[in-house]
């Protein structure tokens, strides 16, 4: 089957802001139980079970057969509604919804030791009331015997996983765990596999063997998937519920398996479980049911028009400042320009004329044009004779910036070409890269050889450590601001945020591409579209272990050019090129 | 911390501090001596209640800086509305059990005096703002944090029969 793609990427669909009645209307088929490709299992069918939740309703089911099951939730009156059960060895689980409600349950069943995790799941919960709401209760099977003290409970035991999934119905992804709190997923089928998407998920211990994993699509179309996981034979059984681009439900149970992408690293305290989120005191407190940490982006940084961007520029442009959070460990300012005249000539076309009139000031032109413009630049030198340099076009009618990595030993250049304004929205970055050569007195440039886009980042997941750390006098050491990049496909790159202690936390994801300049050194952007509009540039020695960079961005304040510097370290690799290959169609 | 005093909550002022400081000056350590004379058991029974509620009264005002709740806090000290907790204090731990710790009772038992050591647990807000702070403070990042022992100076005032702190002074140790 060839790659199919979809006509706009998932965070550039405008999901349809359904009403309670509208989704009270679709969810009445639901009411006869999910679909499913694989045979509904009959684990429960003529049985009774009694789920008693800690800090939740108690669930007394009778299983009428394989697709139909009545509940008394607490003391009120019994429902019947159609339901779907999968297994996994001896992990059952079943979901159904609550006929003439919004509301309904995934249930976990681990039938040795009797324990269970419940999901309660509900829509119109949040401001759009597509995204599925869900408050997990842990508790056991009545039995009539003494009450387990043991419980499931969250782990970042699978903090790290990498996996790729082939589910019953044909549908693949690649999916990744690299936060307690968040999740990365890339729709190999659904949505051509290009970029990779975050959502707030949970991860539950059921045994060293078994896992519940569940995400919920927020920002998106809020479709929840949960499953229950099998690392060893990488397996899963799971349940899927949402409404599509299309606004059509999605009920389904599935049954998949896959292999195993590889382990990035964790960076908590040896010995730390996850037993709890180590959350900071002034965390936004989660609160009420169903509260769960989601990083909104638009709910920050609302979207501008270009007129807005236009005025806001007009009125401020911050370029370089000294004081940024991430420049704690920017590399030293280079003088290798300083003095130097020479034009960057590339494939496309465009030619720039520069004279470097000091550290800090330079002077261009484009090829044709008789006058200079002068501005301000910074520049660093990575590697040897490899200069990474930037400065805004002033003038330029989108607010245009260059982002340069000039490599003098072999007279190669590759220019990311930022402008202001997107379709979408007006402080949204977008670019363009360009590829071509340096010229200068004393140095010919190759004639084919050019810098080339490549996968060599691609699984790869590296921390950033933006300022130092700061000793306490007790000892306590406290690491300055850090994330971890994990370049999730070809096309796009996650930030994750650690918390407190180290583990993963909020993350988000963007499109992306990256350049190879010399062998360990990379040139990469990523875009945070639909996000703050960033344009973020790096260039990654990953034998310095550092990167330096500009970061291009426009908002209420105005435009900003701003250093990054960062020191790096290797946090494992999924092995993932091979899912990003085109799919063609193969006739025999 | 940028100085060696720092004052963690502020009241009334010299009006209030004056008095105070100088039945500071006149108090008796304890374990009381008198000078050989052994105190009445009723006295001592009463210096060791006294004693109780005010390591008690420490205890609640390092949980309450801790855990952020400022109407507790405020309601631990003899004028309410002059709690201020400099910025960026975030949490107090004690030491050790107190084996440094000095609390002394005034003679007539309405004033008293100690010096406790503590960690003081503080948080600097890395900026200027940009989208990864956003994130990082969303989930209680975004600071960096520091714990420094100090000692804290604090004069208690009986008030309506309940001890109340009257002033609260760091000292770096």
């Amino acid at each position: 089957m060839p790659t199919r793609y979809p006509r706009e990427q998932m965070h550039r669909i405008k999901y349809t802001k359904l009403t309670s009645e509208q989704i009270l209307g679709k969810l009445a088929t639901a009411a006869n139980g999910p679909t499913s490709a694989s045979p509904l299992s009959d684990v429960f069918a003529g049985k009774s079970l009694k789920i008693v939740l800690d800090n939740g309703p108690t669930l007394s089911y009778r299983f009428t057969d394989s697709k139909r099951l009545s509940l008394t939730e607490g003391d009120a009156v019994a429902v019947q509604a159609g339901y779907g059960a999968l297994t996994l060895d001896r992990i059952a689980l079943f979901s159904h919804l609550i006929p003439k409600t919004q509301r309904g349950y995934i249930v976990v069943v681990d039938q040795d030791t009797n324990l269970a995790t419940a999901f309660e799941l509900w829509f119109s919960g949040y401001q759009d009331n597509r995204e599925v709401q869900r408050q997990v209760y842990q508790g056991y099977v009545d039995t009539g015997a003494a009450a387990p003290t043991m419980r499931h409970g969250i782990t970042n035991r699978v903090e790290g996983h990498g996996y790729f999934w082939k589910q019953d119905s044909g549908v693949e992804t690649l999916e990744f765990y690299p936060s307690v709190l968040y999740s990365n997923f890339v729709e190999l089928t659904r949505f051509g596999g290009e970029l990779s998407w975050c959502a707030p998920s949970d991860y539950i211990k059921i045994s060293d063997d078994k896992y519940i994993y569940s995400r919920v699509e927020a920002e998106f179309s809020g479709t929840m998937t949960t499953y229950v996981l099998d690392p060893n034979r990488v397996e899963q059984v799971g349940m899927r519920l949402g409404f599509d681009d299309a606004d059509a439900l999605e009920y389904s149970m599935f049954r998949g398996n896959g292999e195993w992408v590889g382990q990035i690293a964790q960076f908590e305290p040896f010995g730390d479980l996850g037993t709890t989120v180590a959350q900071g005191n002034r965390a936004a407190a989660a609160a009420g049911k169903g509260a769960r940490q989601v990083y909104r982006p638009l709910k920050t940084n609302p979207i501008m028009t270009r007129a807005q961007v236009d005025a806001a520029v007009a009125k401020n442009k911050t370029l370089f400042a000294p004081n940024n959070a991430m420049a704690g460990n920017r590399s030293p300012m280079s003088t290798f320009l300083s003095g130097k005249e020479l034009t960057l000539r590339y494939d496309n076309g465009l030619a720039f004329s520069y004279r470097f009139d000091g550290a800090q000031s330079l002077r261009w032109q484009r090829d044709g044009e008789s006058g200079w413009h002068e501005e301000k630049y910074e520049s660093f030198e990575s590697a040897p004779g490899v200069i990474m340099f930037g400065h805004l076009l002033s003038g330029a009618k989108d607010h245009d910036a260059f982002s340069i990595v000039a490599d003098f030993e072999h007279g190669l250049v590759t220019t990311l070409h930022g402008t202001m304004g997107t379709p979408y929205m007006g402080n949204e970055s977008a670019v363009k890269t360009m590829f071509g050569v340096v010229e200068m007195k004393g140095l010919t440039p190759p004639k084919y050889r050019r810098h080339q886009f490549t996968d060599e980042l691609v699984g790869r997941a590296m921390s950033w450590n933006y300022a130092p750390g700061t000793a306490s006098p007790n000892g306590a050491f406290a690491p300055g601001l850090t994330s971890m990049h994990l370049y999730s496909t070809p096309h796009s790159l996650s930030w994750i945020i650690f918390l407190g202690n180290g583990a993963g936390g909020l993350e988000w994801s963007g499109p992306a591409s990256y350049v190879k300049i010399r062998d360990e050194l990379y040139f990469a952007y990523w875009l945070e579209e639909a996000c703050n509009g960033t344009l973020g540039t790096i260039l990654i020695n990953m034998r310095t272990m550092r990167n330096c960079g500009i970061d291009y961005g426009a908002g209420t304040n105005g435009l900003r050019l701003s250093i990054v510097g960062a020191h790096a370290r290797h946090a494992g690799r999924f092995n993932t090129v091979k899912y990003f290959t085109p799919k063609t169609s193969v006739t025999a | 911390m940028s100085t060696t005093r720092r004052t963690f909550i502020a009241v009334a002022g010299a009006a209030l501090s004056a008095p105070v400081a100088a039945a500071a000056a006149t108090t008796s350590s304890w374990p009381p001596t008198s000078g050989g004379r052994a105190d009445s058991l009723e006295a001592r029974l009463a210096k060791l209640e006294d004693l109780n509620e005010l390591r008690a009264l420490n205890q609640a005002f390092a949980r309450h800086v801790t855990s952020g709740a400022t109407e507790e806090l405020a309601a631990l000290a003899a004028e309410p509305s002059g709690v201020v907790l400099e910025p960026g204090v975030v949490g107090i731990s004690h030491d050790g059990v107190g084996e440094h710790d000095v609390i002394e009772i005034a003679p007539d038992r309405q004033t008293a005096t100690a010096r406790l050591h503590v960690a003081v647990h503080t948080e600097t807000v890395i900026g200027p703002d940009c989208p990864l702070l956003e994130m990082a403070r969303q989930q209680g990042g975004g600071v960096i944090s520091r714990a420094e022992p100090v000692v804290l100076e604090k004069a208690y005032v009986r008030r309506d029969g309940v001890w109340k702190i009257l002033r609260v002074t760091a000292v770096r140790a």
